[in-house]
């Protein structure tokens, strides 16, 4: 029997078509100390000046910097693909000579656009949210050659915990291939070993369906060339990049994006001069969508758990005594994000009380050992005048007899 | 943007006086209202910032030409006037967007391909309502449509499935007006169909015992309720702190039958259809036109639609897009102006006329034979691509953008869940600084204040203490020495009065006295 | 060829006999390649990496002749652990690292072989001659100085307080072998001449840590930063790059040696020479471990491999040519004759405060002005030091400093002073208590001496000998106590901090492990309870065992090493 088909299989262009049409929101947040290429390779990636390097703007800055947030954001158009990027910049982090808790900016920033975003969701209305919820960070790792220091492991510790982290390796132009090797393994034991979750493309593709048609088998090696080039991205991280946006001629008179060298040419979408083609396949070409998902499905579901977790505890009561479930559960305000500017201001501010109520107390205690010694004066003073009496009395006493 | 037909839907509604009673009528259209100037004013915006950019770009120029999300305020301004409810976005800080078209291949421009085969792997849902009178077949269209072979009326191998906690629920709810009006039954079947790699998992949710009872005038109610406790499973899950959102039960559309009688719509028709618009997709259906002419079908078309528009009932309409060619567009429209469908299904097949090797779906007359799939002789094909072929997904989407949306603003309204429209402020880093230095410097003014008033009420109580035992000491000091002066003057007194008395007594010596003590 | 020998080399063979002691430390952020340079520095592989014990293979060089090996000089750390040459380790890379100073004593004899090429001077249309060589046979003791760690705490303030004082030691360390009666003949000088600060290359400027430690480590010795991983920059990036360095240290006041040209000087070449390292400043390098078949060092990328000596690259040449070359006896004279002098009186003139006071007023202002003279001609160059100079405290003092060096001799006949001072080798237990008497009787011969100065000055006010004399007897007598006794304490209680550090620290791991033991044992009992709920089915039962089974052992595994890594601790802490 011979029909038309029921056009099931018409499906997916309609979701292509739709999401064509809606367009994307792409938060990426770059994180590294300053000097790592930062700037330089979000313009790469997009091939535009989303941020201009402005060494000027830089030299009015004090040298002790708190760690901020620069947001840039922009409407992208490719092939007629609108996408909304937004580029989260930490400045500062990692550049002063103390460093603790620098990550903690980055992190409250994080947490809030998941605190931001739930709250819209709970409202009845609820039409156009604005979402910052960061989709991705990358973690700039310094090329030393070395491995990752505290501060990078406790800081990536902190992000993958709640978003998705793909470390990369700034720089690596001034790493030799063996050195980049040795330092990639290194880089890998650490995650490992520190329970770093980074974000790695998925491998389980379906194969619990016992595919039998010719269009399942199809698939089927779709889905094994996809698996064999995510496991092809996973074994090359942490990815090892440089960033340029000035084109030159490679020799065969092609240009090509690269950095021009006295003894060579550096080619950023060269896969054997570093890993950029990789990581942008892994931000944008094939597993933006991953990144959007498991935002959305993975990190935002945690911290709405946890923070709905974390109120009801106490206030469980009130949601059963409403009797219904279509009440959105309350969650209450965020706490003030504990800038360590403002802890040492309030630090200070009890210091200066305690140092008050001691000089206060040392007043009091000089001042009750004053009213010792003045008593012990005025007693002996009274003393002296008893005493006085006492002769007298002895005197007259006497007189008093001789009188006789 | 692909909301705009979709808000038309809801800003013609107009509230029968029957179910949705809480709704102001302005609110929802203010609501919308605002919507369509959100959504008007974004395309404007880009439109005019569009333009001139791509000169730009052409000339190698690559200023950042920056905008301002500004939504039109005064849109705005009278809403939040009138009302204090529905979406008003507060005052936005002033954002810059850089607005840029790339030319090279930079690749976010995947996003839809990747969707593409993440919706392959995921699969596809479609709960489909069908509503009509038995007999009508409801049946035979639905085997025709997906190619498959449900049995309603006996259930014969198919496991009725899920929801039957909701299914037993509303029969529950039906128990009560059941002898007195009519008898609606809600039965659920789900299959999963695929095609060419794609699965559709279908649920049918059939209506038996619509319109068959004697008194037919609240035959909608069951079928209204099976919807909102499919709405109110969806906001439940919505709202569990462990939640799974990829179980979608809510009904997509629905498939509203329509007697082939050639006059006018009934009541009971344009009761269902007036209460249901709103709340799902609706889709008319002609059934059985194959007893109608063409002719007919035109006149009878002309006049369910005119019946719907008097009393502004909706039925779903393709959406129409951007970057749609005219082609599409063409096909929209036709879609949508071929409404109701008139429609044949068959669960026989028969010989293919022109090509005697094949047989397809179709009904042997003995004047012919009607072919299901063949455009000439029904709307059958409009009706598959609108449900299936090219807007299913679409059906989805204004499912679970516009009409949950709605029913959900309502019940959560009507709970008494205010709305905050301050948390819709979009996030500026300078902002937000300056926000959490207020709260430092207000809770630091506070600790002090309070520290101070603390320190400052032991340190007088302390002082006061002080002062106190100070005076205290003096005084009773002075009150002894007062005393015993007394008693030395006193004493001196007598004492001189003795010697003078001794010494006029006998003039010895005055020592004497003195040296006695001496000695002692 | 034949141009004439600048005047520094003049002034450096005065006095270099028996070969130079010369000090060389390295400072800056970990990974900025100081351990490569410093095996380019002498030609050799001598130097292991970080982690990278075996990378390349050992290979010294005919000219250099280890003294001494590597060894830990000074260390500290938050933790109580240092992490010098620790093996890599995955699971405790999240540990702060702490600081550590390393010293490496080398004997280097400037032959004449290839290292003339070296030698020879890359500043265009000047050439010098590879003098050095063709003179004599030089010898240098090069006390070659490595930092690690920096950069690898959350709070690296430690790190520049441990360099600080590492190098305030080595000046009391002079400073009181030179007040001493009795010499030491073999005494070595373990001051650092100069300091090669590695800047990392981000491209932009310099960070608040490269500042602050930069001025810090600039009160003891001279201080030249460096460009390191210049093959990050292109040329115009390189430009800025050094444009921007240069704008920070002016901005930021850091006080770095400057090739300034000494009007004083006629010499030309050397003012050519001072101009052309001036304009070069900072110095970029490249560093490599890797050799090409011709022997030369190189860096080997795929897209490219560049020489590291290649004067278009880098300043490698003309560094090694300042450091051991023309400006050698530089960084000695202005270590000995500025520097050193400046914290010799203001310690002394802090110690001998009390004897000081009483100084009649009007002959040490005419001696300091004196001194202040002479410095300012002695070292024109370093006109960054101008405000410390300003600053000191040596106005009242400085003719008891300068009397003290000239009159030692006349002093020696007096007696040593007790023997307490061999306690200062001893370890931190008690020593305190030893050195309290010490201190006691310090004081007490300071308030003598002065109880004495002022009956003489009211005996015969005339006589500035015998006060002199008096006051140059104190010093002598106190100076070398203080000293060591501000050093044995400093070193006491930062041993106290350290093992309290790492009690706490091993408290803490030991409350981790009980965490986890406990964890550990209440997931067995789940597994165990899995099991046996398993068992009731056929087929997973077995699964289930295994995986307790294994999970299992691998949670003894898991205790083990943790176990290992108390272990490790305890001897971290030794």
């Amino acid at each position: 029997m011979t029909t038309h088909s029921v056009g099931i299989a018409n499906l997916p262009n309609q979701r292509y078509k739709i999401v064509s049409e809606k367009g994307g929101t792409f938060t990426i947040m770059v994180c590294g100390e300053s000097g790592l290429g930062k700037t330089t390779f979000i313009n790469t990636l997009f091939q535009t000046t989303l941020k201009h390097v402005d060494p000027l703007q830089r030299r009015h800055l004090p040298l002790k910097k708190t760690v901020d947030i620069d947001l840039t954001r922009a409407i992208l158009e490719e092939k007629n693909f609108k996408m909304r990027v937004n580029v989260i910049d930490t400045p500062g982090f990692g550049d002063n000579v103390n460093n603790n808790k620098a990550w903690q900016t980055l992190v409250d920033f994080i947490d809030d656009q998941h605190d931001s975003f739930m709250r819209q969701e709970q409202q009845p209305y609820r039409d156009t949210k604005f979402d910052l919820r960061v989709h991705v960070v990358l973690y700039f790792i310094k090329p030393t050659g070395h491995g990752l220091k505290p501060l990078d492991i406790e800081t990536m510790k902190k992000i993958s915990s709640r978003a998705n982290l793909i470390p990369v390796i700034a720089k690596s132009d001034t790493l030799t291939m063996q050195e980049l090797q040795i330092f990639k393994s290194r880089i890998r034991q650490v995650i490992e070993a520190q329970e770093i979750h980074i974000f790695t493309p998925p491998l389980d593709f379906d194969t619990t369906k016992d595919s039998t048609t010719e269009d399942e088998n199809a698939m089927s090696t779709q889905d094994a060339t996809a698996a064999e080039h995510a496991r092809q991205l996973i074994e090359a991280m942490p990815f090892a990049i440089i960033g340029s946006t000035t084109k030159y001629d490679n020799g065969q008179g092609t240009q090509v994006v690269a950095r021009k060298y006295p003894w060579g040419l550096v080619e950023v979408e060269n896969d054997n001069h570093c890993d950029f083609r990789k990581l942008r396949s892994m931000l944008l070409r094939t597993y933006l969508l991953d990144l959007i998902t498991t935002t959305q499905d993975l990190h935002y579901e945690t911290y709405r758990r946890l923070r709905l977790e974390s109120s009801n505890g106490t206030d469980d009561e009130t949601n059963n005594g409403n009797g219904d479930s279509s009440m959105p559960l309350k969650a209450p305000a965020r706490k003030l994000s504990h800038n360590p500017k403002y802890k040492e201001e309030e630090n200070a501010l009890k210091k200066y009380f305690t140092d008050q109520v001691k000089a206060e107390e040392q007043r009091f205690r000089q001042w009750e050992q004053n009213i010792v010694n003045e008593r012990i004066r005025l007693n002996g003073d009274l003393e002296d005048i008893q005493t006085k009496v006492k002769k007298l009395e002895e005197q007259v006493r006497s007189l008093q007899l001789k009188k006789r | 943007m692909s909301t705009q037909t979709s808000n038309v839907s809801i800003k013609k509604e107009e509230v029968n006086g029957v179910p949705f009673p809480p709704i102001p009528n302005g609110s929802s259209n203010m609501e919308t209202n605002s919507n369509d100037n959100q959504s008007n004013a974004e395309n404007d915006n880009e439109e005019q910032q569009q333009q001139p950019q791509i000169k730009q770009e052409s000339n190698g120029n690559e200023l950042p030409t920056t905008q301002a999300l500004d939504l039109d305020s005064t849109a705005n301004q009278i809403n939040s006037l009138k009302l204090n409810e529905g979406q008003v976005l507060p005052e936005q800080p002033d954002v810059k967007i850089i607005n840029r078209q790339i030319n090279g291949y930079v690749g976010f421009a995947n996003l839809p391909k990747q969707w593409h085969r993440r919706s392959i792997k995921n699969g596809f849902t479609l709960n489909l309502l069908c509503v009509g009178k038995n007999g009508i077949g409801k049946t035979t269209l639905i085997n025709s449509l997906f190619n498959e072979n449900f049995d309603m009326k006996d259930n014969n191998g198919i496991i009725p499935e899920k929801p039957l906690d909701l299914a037993t629920e509303d029969e529950n709810g039906n128990d009560i007006d059941e002898g007195l009006h009519s008898n609606v039954k809600i039965e659920t079947m789900t299959r999963t169909i695929e095609e060419n790699g794609v699965r559709l998992r279908l649920t049918i949710v059939d209506t038996p015992g619509f319109g068959d009872a004697i008194d037919n005038s609240n035959a909608w109610e069951p079928i209204v309720k099976e919807i909102n406790s499919r709405y109110d499973q969806y906001l439940d899950a919505e709202n569990k702190i462990n939640r799974n959102l990829n179980d979608d039960n809510r009904i997509h559309a629905c498939l509203y039958f329509i007697e082939p009688t050639a006059h006018w719509l009934k009541p009971i028709d344009l009761e269902f259809c007036s209460m249901i618009h709103e709340k799902c997709n609706l889709i008319p259906v002609i059934a059985k036109s194959d007893i109608l002419t063409d002719e007919e079908i035109l006149i009878f078309k002309e006049r369910i639609n005119k019946q719907f528009l008097e009393r502004n009932i909706q039925t779903f309409k393709p959406p129409v897009y951007r970057l749609d060619d005219k082609e599409t567009i063409d096909v929209a429209t036709k879609l949508y102006e071929s409404l109701p469908y008139a429609v044949v299904g068959s669960n026989d097949f028969v010989k293919d006329p022109s090509n005697p090797e094949h047989t397809i779906r179709g009904r042997e007359y003995p004047w012919g034979i009607i072919e299901v799939e063949n455009e000439n002789h029904s709307d059958f094909m409009l009706l598959r691509d609108l449900l299936i072929e090219q807007y299913l997904e679409e059906l989805h989407e204004r499912t679970n953008n516009v009409l949950y949306e709605h029913y959900r603003s309502e019940k959560l309204v009507n709970l008494g869940i205010k709305q905050d429209n301050s948390v819709f402020k979009e996030f500026d880093p300078n902002m937000r600084q300056e926000e959490e230095k207020k709260l430092h410097e207000a809770k630091l003014s506070k600790l002090e204040a309070e520290m101070k008033n603390v320190f400052q009420l032991k340190v007088s109580e302390k002082e006061k203490k002080l002062q106190k035992s100070e005076t205290e000491l003096f005084a009773r000091h002075k009150e002894m020495k007062d005393k015993l002066t007394k008693q030395l003057k006193a004493l001196e007194e007598k004492k001189h009065q003795l010697e003078m008395s001794i010494q006029s007594q006998a003039q010895s010596s005055p020592a004497q006295p003195k040296k006695k003590g001496f000695l002692r | 060829m034949e141009s004439p020998v600048p005047s520094s080399l003049f002034r450096r063979k005065k006095d270099n006999r028996r070969g130079i002691t010369y000090g060389i430390m390295m400072i800056g952020a970990s990974g900025t390649g100081k351990t490569s340079f410093a095996n380019n520095l002498v030609e050799s592989n001598i130097f292991n990496h970080e982690y990278n014990q075996n990378l390349h293979d050992y290979e010294i060089s005919s000219k250099i002749k280890i003294l001494s090996p590597t060894k830990v000089v000074s260390f500290n750390s938050k933790n109580g652990i240092p992490s010098y040459m620790n093996e890599f380790d995955p699971n405790r890379a999240n540990l702060e690292s702490g600081i550590t100073i390393t010293s490496t004593s080398l004997e280097i004899s400037t032959g004449n072989d290839n290292e003339s090429n070296i030698m020879e001077s890359p500043v265009k249309g000047h050439k010098r001659s590879n003098s050095i060589i063709e003179e004599e046979e030089d010898t240098i003791f090069l006390n070659l100085l490595n930092t690690h760690g920096i950069t690898e705490n959350f709070d690296d303030t430690l790190c520049f307080d441990e360099i600080t004082s590492y190098l305030e030691q080595q000046f009391d360390v002079v400073l009181s072998e030179e007040t001493r009666i009795r010499r030491n003949p073999r005494f070595e000088d373990t001051r650092i001449h100069i300091a090669l600060y590695f800047i990392e290359p981000t491209g932009h400027g310099l960070k608040e840590l490269d500042v602050e430690i930069m001025k810090r480590v600039a009160r003891f010795t001279n201080v030249l930063p460096i460009i390191t991983k210049a093959d990050s920059f292109t040329k115009d990036e390189l430009k800025q790059f050094k444009q921007n360095i240069m704008n920070d240290i002016e901005k930021y006041n850091v006080p770095v040696y400057k090739f300034e040209v000494d009007p004083d000087d006629d010499d030309i070449e050397a003012l050519e020479e001072n101009q052309a390292l001036s304009a070069l400043q900072p110095f970029s390098i490249v560093s490599s471990d890797e050799r090409n078949s011709e022997g030369k060092y190189i860096r080997a990328y795929p897209w490219g491999t560049l020489l590291i000596d290649d004067d278009k690259i880098s300043d490698l040449r003309v560094l090694k040519n300042v450091l051991f070359g023309s400006h050698l006896q530089e960084f000695k004279d202005t270590t000995q004759n500025l520097l050193y002098e400046n914290y010799r009186t203001e310690k002394l003139s802090s110690v001998t405060k009390s004897s000081a006071s009483t100084n009649p007023d009007g002959k040490s202002t005419t001696g300091g002005k004196k001194t202040i003279g002479n410095r300012d001609s002695a070292a024109p160059s370093l006109s960054n030091f101008a405000s410390l100079i300003n600053t000191g405290h040596f106005k009242s003092s400085q003719s008891l400093a300068s009397n003290a060096k000239l009159s030692k001799n006349d002093l020696s006949r007096l007696p040593a002073t007790p023997e307490l001072n061999q306690d200062g080798n001893n370890t931190n237990a008690g020593s305190s208590d030893v050195k309290e008497s010490p201190i006691k009787q310090m004081s007490d011969d300071i308030r003598n001496g002065n109880e004495e100065i002022i009956r003489s000055i009211k005996k015969e006010a005339q006589s500035n000998d015998a006060v002199e004399r008096n006051m140059l007897r104190n010093i002598s007598e106190t100076v070398p106590y203080v000293l060591r006794h501000e050093r044995i304490i400093a070193r006491q209680q930062k041993l106290e901090e350290l093992e309290a550090q790492s009690a706490k620290e091993l408290q803490k791991r030991i409350q981790q492990l009980e965490k986890k033991a406990h964890d550990l044992k209440l997931r067995e009992k789940l597994l165990a309870q899995q099991g046996r709920h398993g068992s009731s089915t056929s087929i997973t039962s077995d699964n289930a065992s295994f995986s307790t089974t294994r999970s299992i052992s691998q949670n003894q595994m898991k205790k083990n090493d943790t176990y290992t890594d108390l272990a490790s601790i305890v001897s971290g802490k030794e």
